[in-house]
């Protein structure tokens, strides 16, 4: 009696949570905003010169926005604001414009003053968001202002800035990116981006990187000299940063570290480099992994992150391990603990990810690292039937002798009591596959297996236990069709069994498991060859009372037995034709097929009666070889179990896998290479063709050691067919469970390791080649890049010095100090004397250098003329000429402001650059 | 020359209520789709779907989908609101390939390509291999395919494969701290009403988590200095005497006046995940320790025959033990998260050692503040400076399974243990479910405890659950197959409360002198759901918790330091 009074209570507490959480909002919702005020009225609100009153027009707006009515009807009111000194209807109006500033790109452009004034505010909160709302202004005019307000805010002198500077140069890319022309591109990255990349104040290297990620990911010269930085304070970084920044120094690993090499324990000094298939070839019962002092660098900056709870951050971390390192490696850095942390109670569509992302690391890498954590992959009852059946595939991945009991003993549970059928049905399915483990766990699982087919058939239901295990029968049987279907001579009694579970009256078995044994039984007819007229009898004594798909499959037995007689009197009676096989009442075989196709010309089904007649005039003429082809042909082992290509397929596809699992015969009887002449639509016989060439090309598992066996089949990329396939689901919106998988698999992509064949001859020197050239780039970058003018008034000799000095200097420094400290030394070291050895030493790297810097010379020609003065006058006249064509009536305005903000800023980057050719001067 | 790329990993947020009405979007670009049209293509996606497979409801859609060739949606969802983010993929497929034959002289940017270039090479082999069909058809395709503008499927996949498409955890990651951040923001129970009043707010948060389409701000303090929220009323109703005090000062702090809440943001501090200028006149430190028991038992008969196994032979549960009593554990695990609500002033350093109790922790989840190193060197010294405000500062995981013994195990899973027995009573078709919940000086009482006794699988041959003895709480059968046993709120500790039944099948209604072969029909599983505070069931203890040094705190101030110990049950399953 108590408990429903306890009940009401709780409800009605929860109840009141919510009523006074209501109370609150709508509270704050009166004395707020009149949400739902007429357009007149908002109108009248933006117009006012109260900003209280703005304030709340702008939320109406706003509120129109978000649920999706159309605001774009404010939009001269919003725009006139901008200049308002609250910083709130600033960021407000900003949020507005992002969204609809394409749809009004003419009264955008009468915004763009008063935003460009904000560029040069005082306060640098209001510039940075000016920056901000400029570059999400998807207008093509504005191109020649953006490009001027980035030029002027990479040198501000407030990081908030510089950081929006880096915003903005990536959101011009995506916006327009037809409109800039090649060389303003280069200047955006070569110059504006570059600096910002090395910028002192990591929050604006954060948003750098991102930039770099969007705008030119591949332009790893850029990376060169500031990799080794990059890993020494990667752990600063802000996470998604660290995201996208683990991912381009992976890719940089690639292209230019040589991969780590694999030192055999066992044998001395034997090693080879790190295979893209791993599992194929290293075979070393123990080894260590040497990297290159880089990519060890960039290994170690990741150890402490792997702390993070950052999911995303994990994965990104997780691909460079599995990109860059063995397996070993793999468990050294803790990378297989991070992967199960947590993975029962993340959220399902986590859950998903992660199970998927393991299910990778275990198909490429090795499974071993997961075998001692085998119960972390046990269902639990809430787990849906994607979560299970990853969960299962695991499973069945990492059995071993020591765990196979359990899992095979906590499987069997899920087959016989998980309340999700499917589920029931996967797991007899893995049970199957675990199977192959050894012959004493294969013949343990048959035996469990047959045992649950006879338990269906009794009638006396004492434990309710029919129910679970009718679910799962044609399961059961495919899975028993597979085992036998291995080794069909060592299989005899089982057959027998199956089939007198059928000849035994008093069970009573479902129409399709008895059809699935007795074709399972006809399958093989050769080897019981004996017991088989029998077995016919009396299946065709109960024809009439049949069902539809049981009689076809009786049909079918017949003419497979009587085929196979045929062969035998073959056999037998070589020199004799087949006109004298016996086709009289003394022939019990010819009878009793000459009664069931009988039965069948007759029969209800037009199905079976056009099956009748065929096999009829097949069986009847000479032409016994196609009827042959057709009954006997050997059927494709089910595709399950036969390699880890399937698995994939079945992650991605579910719908096909179907297909691709043959299990219990549909109507037809036989799915293989024979059935191409007789039915089915188009479709299917490709896939079924399909299955069998897969079977063919796969090497058969053998019972011992197939397991290994078959993991060897797993290629590094994903099968094609199954990415086109996915690929074409996509387009038709159809399969959604398909859209994990090429998600992560685009993901999990690097470039090809850089040919260690070519690295090879060297092998002492190929380590400190690919140092030496980023040095030498990193070099080229700081007195290339960053002084331009330096190159360009100075001599070619003079620049090759200074390469070279700060050559030397670097390669020690590099590491310590940070970017900006590195060009200051380069400078001050400029014209240092060096010794003559060094100079011979370096002439080949010099060479190369020159040509370099013409390179660079002939790219930077346009924008980087000889001195920053032309450089404005140019900027300068492409600004007028852009200006002009702005509204006429802004004009005036307009230019007057620009030339007052032109003076300012040009004076600012005057001095800037007057420091810098000072100090160059030194 | 240089590649150009449409790759928004956010291009828009969506909210909506659990019937799929919109209470909230946020599109970055006019280009973004309307919720309309998303929800549309989802319906008409999983309409498809469902056709194929029809046990999948539609409620039950699926955590990622693809809208078109080139967007895909998250989606999330909590208690009142699902969260869907709309991300693009790369697209511009064409115009990257065009650009590597005009630009294939350009060197530094050859080193780029070439992977492409090889990619393609590859894939051609791949599939001359599988099909030599496919490998003519493909040939004319691509010839074709390089003239029209038309995205074939072939150009599509080399560069859908690229390399550097973006992490697919990023928007799922987005919604996780998005929410964290709402919550924050607007007070827990989030309810499409509080949404609806605070569309500004949710606006300019959004719009500092997300630029460029890539995540931005995320860090709760880094935000409140930039967003400051104003409602103060509704804070006022829905908080605690701390909070109110806090949102006071934040609301003079904040305002609409710019030019204070500028100074604020100015200068970011060396901590970027703590606030500016924090200040309270009460100190306070709170620290929960919230873990989650996940269990699963083996079976354990009576003194019946087991019934899983018919006749005991061989195959199933009869070589797991058939007639021993003990159930053992299957799978055991604790998972814990460690939740700080520091009301501090100036920028506190702080130092909380645990007592672990023996477990290994192997490797924790930490907020960004805690100083691994320290943690590394010596596993239970959490060495930090705390961010303001509420904090999950670490997450960690202990897998009891690892453990050597079953009792061990048994000692680390809480004060109640749950029993399930089948196969008792004269027919040996009764079942048993006993509790017992352990004496625990620091827990007083139970707060929620409720059993699940689910029949779901035998459900259309069950009438009803007959009790035969029942020492607390209450029992209401269900037909849909989740029958509970509630107990009292508070419940006191030190009980061992019993459950006897027997499962009524519908047939043996009609035939009564059938009682020599009573059907033997047992609930699948029973699970517990529970909650508690007070101790913890790993055993994991502060032993200390230090201000090591507090500059900005003033030196006399001794900050009030509580620490508290709550448990639930995350799934206990007895099988």
């Amino acid at each position: 009696m108590n408990d429903p009074f306890t009940t009401i209570s709780h409800m009605l507490e929860s109840a009141k949570d919510l009523t006074v959480e209501a109370a609150a909002s709508a509270a704050a919702k009166l004395a707020d905003t009149p949400n739902h005020a007429k357009p007149k009225e908002i109108i009248k609100l933006l117009n006012s010169s109260f900003e209280h009153e703005i304030l709340n027009g702008l939320k109406v707006v706003i509120s129109y926005m978000s649920t999706g009515k159309d605001a774009s009807q404010f939009f001269p009111y919003v725009i006139k604001n901008i200049n308002n000194s609250n910083l709130k209807i600033r960021k407000l109006i900003y949020i507005y414009l992002t969204r609809f500033s394409e749809t009004n790109p003419d009264l955008v452009l009468l915004s763009i003053n008063s935003i460009q004034k904000s560029l040069s505010d005082k306060n640098p909160q209001i510039r940075a968001l000016g920056l901000r709302i400029i570059s999400s202004i998807n207008n093509p005019t504005i191109l020649s202002i953006s490009m001027l307000a980035i030029k002027n805010s990479v040198n501000d002198l407030s990081p908030m800035v510089r950081r929006s500077s880096a915003i903005c140069i990536s959101k011009m890319f995506k916006l327009m990116a037809n409109n800039i022309d090649e060389t303003q591109k280069t200047v955006l990255i070569e110059q504006y981006l570059n600096k910002l990349m090395n910028d002192s104040e990591l929050s604006v290297v954060n948003s750098a990187i991102i930039a770099f990620n969007n705008v030119c990911p591949n332009n790893y010269s850029m990376i060169h000299p500031l990799f080794r930085h990059y890993c020494s304070v990667l752990s600063d970084f802000d996470e998604w940063t660290q995201i996208v920044l683990i991912n381009i120094l992976t890719n940089y690993c690639r292209i230019y570290l040589p991969r780590p090499k694999i030192i055999n324990l066992a044998g001395p000094g034997e090693f080879i480099y790190l295979p893209d298939d791993e599992f194929q070839i290293i075979n070393y019962p123990v080894y260590e992994a040497e990297f290159h002092p880089d990519l060890q660098l960039f290994l170690d900056s990741m150890k402490n992150l792997i702390y993070s709870p950052n999911n995303a951050l994990i994965l990104s971390i997780i691909k460079a391990f599995y990109f860059l390192t063995p397996a070993k490696t793999l468990k050294d850095y803790n990378i297989n603990t991070i992967l199960i942390r947590q993975l029962q109670n993340s959220p399902e569509n986590l859950q998903i990810f992660k199970l998927q992302i393991i299910l990778y690391v275990i198909l490429k890498k090795d499974s071993i690292m997961f075998q001692n954590h085998f119960k972390t992959f046990y269902l639990l009852p809430t787990d849906t039937i994607q979560i299970a059946k990853l969960k299962l595939c695991i499973l069945s991945l990492i059995i071993n002798e020591n765990n196979i009991k359990s899992i095979v003993n906590e499987l069997k549970y899920y087959a016989l009591y998980s309340p999700d059928d499917k589920i029931a049905i996967e797991a007899t399915k893995t049970i199957g596959k675990c199977s192959q483990i050894n012959i004493h766990w294969n013949k343990k699982v048959l035996q469990w297996l047959l045992k649950q087919v006879e338990m269906v058939t009794k009638d006396d239901d004492v434990d309710g236990k029919l129910l679970c295990t009718d679910r799962i029968i044609n399961e059961c049987l495919t899975v028993i069709r597979y085992l036998i279907q291995q080794s069909p001579e060592n299989n005899v009694k089982p057959i027998i069994k199956l089939a007198s579970i059928i000849i035994n009256e008093k069970f009573n078995l479902n129409a399709s498991a008895k059809s699935s044994i007795i074709w399972l039984v006809g399958e093989f007819t050769n080897i019981i060859p004996k017991f088989l007229p029998d077995f016919i009898r009396v299946l065709v004594k109960s024809f009439k009372n049949e069902e539809e798909i049981v009689r076809s499959n009786i049909l079918l037995i017949v003419c497979k037995y009587y085929t196979y007689d045929i062969a035998q009197f073959q056999l037998k009676n070589p020199e004799t034709t087949l006109q004298y096989y016996p086709r009289d009442a003394t022939n019990v075989i010819y009878n009793i097929f000459n009664h069931v196709i009988n039965l069948c010309k007759y029969d209800n089904s037009y199905d079976i009666r056009d099956q009748a007649r065929m096999f009829h005039q097949l069986l009847s003429s000479d032409r016994i070889e196609l009827a042959n082809l057709i009954l006997q042909a050997p059927k494709p082992i089910p595709l399950i179990l036969i390699s880890n290509q399937p698995i994939l397929n079945n992650l991605a596809s579910p719908k096909l896998n179907d297909d691709f699992y043959p299990g219990v015969p549909k109507t037809g009887g036989i799915i293989g290479n024979g059935q191409k002449i007789i039915d089915i639509a188009e479709k299917k016989k490709n896939q079924a063709e399909e299955a069998s060439a897969n079977v063919e090309v796969s090497p058969q598992p053998s019972n011992k050691n197939s397991f290994s066996e078959k993991k060897l089949n797993t290629g590094l990329t994903v099968p094609k067919s199954v990415a086109t396939e996915l690929y074409n689901n996509g387009d038709k919106g159809g399969d959604f469970e398909n859209v994990l998988m090429p998600c992560l698999s685009s993901f999990m992509t690097v470039p090809q390791w850089s040919d260690v064949s070519k690295l090879l001859p060297d092998s002492i020197r190929d380590t400190t080649t690919t140092t030496s050239q980023r040095q030498q780039e990193s070099s080229l970058m700081a007195s290339g890049f960053g002084n331009v003018k330096a190159i360009s008034s100075s001599s070619f000799l003079e620049n090759k010095y200074q390469a070279e000095t700060s050559n030397h200097a670097m390669s020690s420094d590099t590491l310590k100090r940070g970017p900006h400290q590195m060009q200051n030394f380069n400078l001050k070291n400029n014209y240092k004397l060096q010794s003559l050895d060094e100079f011979l030493s370096s002439q080949d790297g010099r060479m190369e250098m020159i040509s370099r810097n013409k390179k660079y010379l002939k790219k930077a020609d346009h924008p980087k003329k000889s001195s920053s003065k032309i450089e404005d006058n140019d900027e300068d006249e492409e600004y007028e000429e852009d200006s002009e064509s702005e509204d006429e009536s802004e004009e005036d305005e307009s230019e007057e402001s620009e030339e007052e903000e032109d003076d300012d800023e040009y004076s600012d980057s005057d001095s800037d650059s007057e420091d810098e050719s000072a100090q160059m001067l030194k | 020359m240089y590649w150009i790329r449409k790759m928004n990993p956010l291009t828009g947020i969506y909210i909506s209520d659990d019937k799929n009405n919109l209470v909230f979007e946020y599109s970055l670009s006019s280009a973004a789709p309307s919720f309309k049209e998303v929800i549309a293509k989802i319906a008409s996606a999983t309409g498809k779907s469902n056709s194929s497979n029809i046990d999948d409801g539609p409620s039950n859609s699926p955590p990622v989908m693809r809208l078109s060739p080139n967007e895909v949606i998250y989606h999330q969802a909590t208690k009142y609101l699902r969260y869907y983010a709309v991300c693009e993929l790369e697209q511009i497929a064409k115009q990257q390939q065009k650009n590597t034959a005009n630009n294939s002289h350009e060197e530094d940017i050859n080193m780029m390509y070439q992977y492409d270039s090889n990619k393609n090479i590859k894939e051609d082999y791949e599939s001359f291999q599988e099909n030599d069909q496919e490998q003519d058809s493909k040939a004319d395709e691509s010839s074709e395919a390089e003239e029209d503008s038309e995205i074939g499927s072939e150009g599509n996949l080399s560069v859908g494969i690229s390399s550097s498409s973006f992490n697919p955890l990023i928007p799922l990651e987005f919604i996780k701290q998005l929410i964290e951040v709402m919550v924050d923001y607007f007070g827990d129970p989030l309810v499409p009403l509080k949404i609806e009043a605070n569309y500004d707010i949710l606006c300019l948060l959004l719009s500092e988590m997300i630029e460029d389409n890539f995540p931005f701000i995320t860090d709760l303090n880094q935000l409140k200095d930039v967003v400051q929220f104003e409602g103060i009323l509704s804070r006022f109703l829905s908080s605690t005497s701390s909070n109110i005090s806090k949102s006071s000062s934040s609301s003079n702090l904040g305002g609409f006046s710019s030019n204070t809440s500028l100074s604020l943001v100015q200068d970011r501090p060396s901590i970027p995940w703590r606030k500016n200028n924090v200040k309270y006149t009460n100190n306070e430190l709170f620290v929960d320790f919230v873990e989650h028991v996940t269990l699963v038992m083996s079976p354990s008969r009576g003194n019946g025959e087991d019934f899983r196994s018919v006749g005991g032979s061989s195959a199933f549960y009869s070589t797991t033990g058939n007639y021993r009593n003990h159930s053992r554990p299957i799978i055991s695990r604790i998972t814990g998260e460690i939740l700080l609500t520091s009301h501090l002033s100036g920028i506190p350093d702080l130092q909380m050692i645990l007592n672990l109790n023996g477990h290994n922790l192997h490797c924790p989840t930490f907020h960004p503040c805690i100083r691994v190193d320290r943690w590394q060197n010596s596993p239970g010294v959490m060495s930090f400076i705390p961010p303001d405000g509420k904090s999950r500062i670490a997450e960690y995981e202990i897998d009891l399974g690892s453990l050597p013994h079953a009792n061990r195990i048994l000692q680390n899973i809480g004060i109640i243990q749950g029993k399930y027995t089948t196969d008792l009573g004269l027919l040996g078709n009764e079942f048993e479910i006993t509790l017992s919940i352990s004496n625990l000086k620091t827990v007083k009482n139970i707060e929620t405890l409720k059993l699940e006794i689910n029949t779901e699988l035998q459900k259309d041959r069950i009438s009803s659950i007959k009790i035969l003895r029942l020492s607390n709480g209450d029992f209401q059968f269900n037909r849909n197959g989740k029958s509970e046993w509630i107990f009292d709120k508070n419940l006191a500790t030190g009980m061992n409360p019993v459950l006897r039944g027997v499962i009524v099948p519908i047939n043996n209604v009609d035939d009564g002198d059938n009682e020599e072969l009573p059907l033997k029909i047992f609930p699948n599983h029973i699970s517990l759901s529970y909650g508690y505070k007070g101790a913890l069931p790993s055993g994991i203890k502060v032993t200390s918790l230090k201000v090591v040094s507090a500059k900005g705190m003033g030196e006399n101030v001794k900050p009030y330091k509580g620490v508290k110990y709550i448990v639930r049950s995350g799934q206990v399953v007895l099988r």
